[in-house]
């Protein structure tokens, strides 16, 4: 950087003074770059040089201002190496978060916890409670951070009625549920009907001891129709279809634990067409979240396609919305897991005059798409994508051709790049007729919860089977017997608690929205705390 | 996570015929007030104890407030024929369907009915991407494709006629499900 002309005076007046000090000068020749319009000579000394950052200080080499940059590097890969512009200090910032306080970090997304140069062992950055050195509880997380949730525990149906959600509504059926660990409550969105279709939050107390006030999630006067929801911490995050705008679109928007919005409604799609189902995840980055969000799309027609969006943690759009899926495979009703090193993307698609399921994996940023690869299942239906253990479960009801429900709800287990580890098989018994299900993963094992035909009418089972899709268990029914009850959807709350939302209706009664949970029962594997 | 993604998302492909224009007669949008106490029968209801609102949490994002439509009541249903009745009313070679004229502006209402048109040949669980679906039948966008499913009548008391196993699950048309 070339010194002003009042710095060289300055230079100039110091230089002569040195000069004086020293023994016999017999002659002063003053160095001709301190003419502006001679040589340049911009420096004798160090202190002749003026950073403006103090990351970038500067020295004196051969009359010329030269920038020495202080290297800030503390030879650990998991730190964010930095220098204070201000100070010329180094800062040394943790590459992942530890957001739950437990004085563990996340790992870097794609790495397992502990994993060489994951950058963080915690498995659960939720939860304070979930760590390496915690000790193993009923409370729905994996605490000691060995891979397996509340471990073997029992699960006990709730012998108290469910809560009617929707009451007062014409109808009411399930979007979506989820736990808030810092709200401690349960948020449930449904779609209930009254006077015209309405997109509801609930907030549930564990152990249906209430539920707070019906908020709507879309304020709008059109039908709108709840989707899923996501999140464990202050902030829950919605997708859903309605059709404000004369056509069926995403929308998106987060909420608190109360239900309140914290920002306008997201319009996700503007394109032509049924936007429809939408499927939606939080993913944890080193020091925050974000969410990706996919859904089936007609934009191009009929036979359109499945599309994605990424949202940062705010809520925002991060690009556009991205061709999930090639033309012509006229695919629906989307899933999306979130895996250990990728995103799985479950659909349903057309084959031979029929219906199928295939698969395809991405980044975390929809990105490095794999080929579509099918994933063997006879008409299937309802079909979901499960992250458990690093590997994929994938769960459907088989139709059949009278359009009925098969007898059985089917699965299958895929790795993360969509190989086939365990080929379809039953993962109910036998019943009249079988459809609708819900997965909790467990680690080394899994919770599903199904409905299944019983004695002229629908019921909730649940039941808990290996990564390897073998049950370990009898079948427990989760709902009583003087109702109808189908399409559960299952997310673990607090004290090893799982919530249930479900339809379900009385005698002649109109479906409802319903909440119902079972409780983790200690078993004798593990010594926990009551 | 949603299992019974078809549950919500059965929307009406086809519905016979016309494409008037909503009303844009304004409805209310109520919500379900707190029940009393004191309810009873195999469901509890959730709002015998209500339990008060979380607080909020220190540095949660503060809630924002949406603008909020107008209250708007809604239009009375055009109402040609009925689709669920033996004889519907209309024409020979005609049939009744249900259908939905969609809102052209968020504050703006569904206009529901039914109205004769013509019918088409395809039946439970037939697909409708190409052709009509029969009397009694109604195209609906399913999980699995768009579909016909027999017409249900979701009003109280309306007759069950969906098959064992299969359900009278809602469609967005007010009044009537499809068989699913």
């Amino acid at each position: 950087m070339p010194v002003s002309s009042r710095r060289q005076r300055t230079l100039a007046a110091s230089l002569l003074l040195g000069c004086g000090s020293r023994a016999e000068p017999t002659q002063i020749v003053l160095p001709p770059a301190l003419d502006a319009g001679g040589p340049r000579i911009q420096c004798l000394v160090d202190e002749d040089c003026e950073p403006v950052d103090a990351c970038l200080p500067q020295q004196c080499v051969e009359q010329r201002c030269v920038e020495r940059p202080i290297e800030c590097d503390d030879d650990d890969p998991c730190t964010v190496d930095a220098c204070n512009p201000a100070t010329g200090s180094c800062r040394f910032e943790p590459l992942t978060a530890d957001d739950d306080g437990d004085g563990y970090r996340r790992p870097l997304p794609g790495l397992s916890p502990g994993a060489p140069g994951a950058c963080g062992s915690d498995c659960n950055d939720a939860s304070p409670l979930a760590h390496p050195d915690g000790v193993e509880r009923c409370d729905g997380v994996d605490n000691d951070c060995d891979g397996s949730v509340d471990n073997g525990a029992l699960f006990t149906p709730s012998a108290t009625p469910a809560l009617v959600l929707s009451e007062g509504a014409e109808q009411g059926s399930p979007g979506g549920l989820t736990f808030s660990d810092r709200g401690g409550s349960y948020g449930a969105v449904f779609t209930q009907r009254l006077g015209s279709s309405q997109n509801t939050f609930r907030s549930v107390q564990p152990q249906k001891a209430g539920a707070g006030p019906a908020v709507p999630v879309s304020e709008v006067n059109s039908d709108t129709f709840a989707g899923p929801i996501v999140g464990r911490g202050a902030v829950f995050a919605t997708a859903w279809e309605d059709r404000r705008d004369r056509d069926y679109e995403i929308y998106f928007n987060r909420l608190n634990a109360r239900g309140d919005k914290l920002g306008p409604d997201l319009r996700v799609t503007r394109a032509a067409g049924f936007s429809l189902r939408p499927t939606l995840i939080e993913l944890p980055t080193a020091t925050s979240r974000e969410y990706r969000l996919a859904w089936e799309d007609e934009r191009e027609g009929d036979a359109g396609r499945i599309y994605g969006q990424s949202l940062d943690g705010a809520g925002a759009p991060i690009g556009d919305n991205v061709e999930l899926t090639p033309s012509g495979l006229d695919p629906s009703s989307p899933s999306l897991a979130l895996g250990t090193t990728r995103l799985g993307l479950l659909f349903n698609v057309a084959a031979d005059g029929a219906r199928a399921l295939a698969f395809r994996s991405f980044d975390f940023d929809f990105g490095a798409g794999s080929d579509v690869l099918p994933v063997p299942a006879d008409s299937p239906d309802a079909a979901t994508l499960t992250a458990n253990a690093g590997r994929f479960i994938v769960a459907w009801h088989v139709v059949l051709s009278d359009s009925r429900p098969g007898t059985q709800i089917w699965g299958s287990a895929l790795a993360e790049d969509g190989t086939e580890l365990i080929a379809p098989r039953p993962l109910t018994q036998s019943a009249p007729f079988a459809r609708y299900h819900s997965l909790v993963p467990l680690g080394d094992r899994f919770m599903l919860f199904w409905s299944e035909w019983r004695n002229g009418r629908y019921a909730i089972f649940a039941n808990e089977l290996t990564p390897d899709l073998e049950p370990l268990g009898a079948a427990r029914r989760i709902t009583g017997p003087g109702e109808e009850a189908y399409a559960p959807l299952a997310a673990f709350g607090p004290q090893g608690e799982i919530g249930v939302l479900f339809t379900g209706r009385s005698g002649s009664g109109q479906p409802q929205a319903l909440f119902t949970s079972i409780s983790c029962d200690p078993g004798a594997d593990i010594s926990l705390p009551r | 996570m949603r299992a019974g993604l078809a549950l919500a998302g059965m929307m009406l492909i086809w519905a016979c015929g016309g494409d008037a224009e909503a009303d844009a007669t304004r409805r209310s949008n109520p919500l379900p007030s707190p029940v009393p106490p004191g309810s009873d029968g195999p469901l509890n209801d959730a709002g015998t104890s209500p339990p008060p609102r979380p607080e909020p949490e220190p540095g949660e994002p503060p809630p924002y407030s949406p603008p909020s439509c107008p209250p708007t009541s809604a239009p009375p249903p055009s109402v040609e024929c009925d689709p669920l009745a033996e004889d519907s009313g209309c024409p020979s070679g005609q049939s009744c369907f249900p259908f939905v004229d969609y809102p052209t502006s968020p504050c703006e209402v569904e206009l529901y009915g039914a109205r004769c048109g013509p019918s088409g040949f395809g039946v439970q669980g037939d697909s409708c991407a190409d052709s009509l679906c029969a009397a009694d039948h109604i195209c609906v966008s399913t999980g699995r494709g768009t579909l016909c499913a027999r017409l249900c009548g979701l009003s109280a008391g309306a007759p069950d006629v969906c098959d064992p196993g299969l359900l009278c699950l809602p469609i967005d048309i007010e009044g009537f499900g499809g068989c699913l």
